[in-house]
């Protein structure tokens, strides 16, 4: 079977993919950031600093993703994972229920 | 649910899949197999020509054996395949044949779509069929009579996302109080204050969607006599499924199923789709 490969869609899929995972790992950071301040282990100013780069780093991406037009990509990746958490939440009731 | 009863797709003289995406070849070519659409309860002296209600107008009519009867049209030995329009009005016609045979005999143990009993090993397709009935003659008429005046119903609850938010953030006063404080706070501590409200606010609606979940289903399992949870659906709109349930329902309780759905309903943000009287395709 011949499959035709866009060498551009090839490239916002790839890059598409590498920002979706790094994204992933900025909100464990972030998910991190608010622990610690929920267990009162930073003070006011190291927290302002976190937060602040925190900040940062959500602009950084969010001009990333437009700059590399991997918007859609990167929301399409983030989708087909909530799906297959959905599919496998799914299939665990549908088991329970028969 | 009973799967295709044919022993080979391919079939003895299929020679490739072209042949076979001829939908009007059904009928004319060579009428060799039965394809089965249901069993009803049946006397041996039930033996009905339905008239040609079938796929493609084909004549259907009741194959009787013992209790039971098949209700069948004579086709050829492949499988229905044609694209995806005629596919749907196949479905369409094999979905109104179930209807009429629920209404007409009370109960129908429906067969899956292309459910088609082929000749096989010497043996002609009526040979199989009266075979297979009569070896589950007594099995599938007690899962007839267990259908009895019962039908499917089809509940899907959905809601509104920004709806659900909207009365969250409204009615929770950490998530007030954190909106409040965030107005006050340095760029980097309101920054991390706003993902604290949203994790709180995601928590909450996660909450109050699982409660809907439980609710329905529990509402909809206490009027039904069968519930299973299928997959939920994602349209594109801005709409959430929450819950899809097809429940077995007796049709003397649907009221109360209906009533159900008119009170999920009522409550803002929420959207209602009840559908049926359907043949019992999910518990049979």
């Amino acid at each position: 079977m011949r499959v035709d490969i866009d060498d551009d869609d090839l490239r916002r899929g790839l890059v598409g993919l590498v920002v979706a995972l790094a994204e992933i790992v900025k909100e464990t950071m972030q998910l991190q950031a608010l622990r610690r301040m929920e267990a009162g282990s930073l003070t006011e100013a190291e927290l302002e600093r976190l937060g602040q780069a925190l900040m940062d780093l959500d602009e950084a991406f969010d001009r990333m993703k437009a700059d590399l037009g991997v918007d859609d990509a990167v929301r399409s990746v983030r989708d087909g994972l909530d799906q297959a958490v959905d599919d496998l939440v799914n299939n665990l009731l549908g088991a329970e229920s028969r | 649910m009973i799967g295709s009863m044919r022993d080979d797709d391919a079939g003895p003289d299929a020679s490739g899949p072209d042949e076979r995406a001829l939908p009007e070849d059904h009928e004319s070519v060579e009428a060799v197999a039965r394809y089965v659409y249901g069993i009803v309860p049946a006397d041996a002296a039930d033996a009905v020509d339905l008239g040609e209600i079938g796929l493609d107008g084909s004549r259907v009519h009741l194959f009787v054996r013992g209790r039971v009867g098949a209700l069948v049209h004579d086709c050829s030995a492949h499988p229905y395949d044609g694209g995806e329009a005629a596919a749907a009005e196949w479905v369409l016609a094999h979905h109104r044949v179930l209807q009429l045979a629920m209404s007409r005999w009370g109960s129908v143990l429906p067969m899956t779509f292309n459910t088609i009993v082929a000749p096989s090993e010497g043996r002609t397709a009526d040979e199989n069929l009266l075979d297979w009935l009569q070896t589950e003659n007594e099995s599938l008429r007690l899962r007839v009579d267990g259908l009895a005046g019962k039908a499917e119903f089809g509940l899907q609850v959905s809601y509104e996302p920004a709806v659900i938010l909207r009365q969250v953030a409204e009615q929770n006063p950490e998530i007030l109080r954190m909106e409040e404080e965030a107005k006050t706070k340095s760029a980097g501590l309101a920054y991390l204050g706003r993902q604290e409200m949203q994790r709180v606010l995601r928590r909450e609606v996660e909450q109050r969607v699982r409660e809907l979940f439980t609710t329905v289903y529990e509402r909809a399992r206490a009027c039904s006599d069968r519930v299973n949870v299928e997959k939920v659906k994602h349209d594109g709109s801005d709409l959430k499924m929450v819950a899809n349930l097809s429940c077995l329902v007796a049709l003397d309780r649907y009221p109360e199923l209906e009533a159900l759905a008119d009170e999920i309903a009522g409550h803002e943000g929420q959207t209602v789709r009840l559908v049926g009287p359907l043949p019992p395709y999910s518990f049979c």
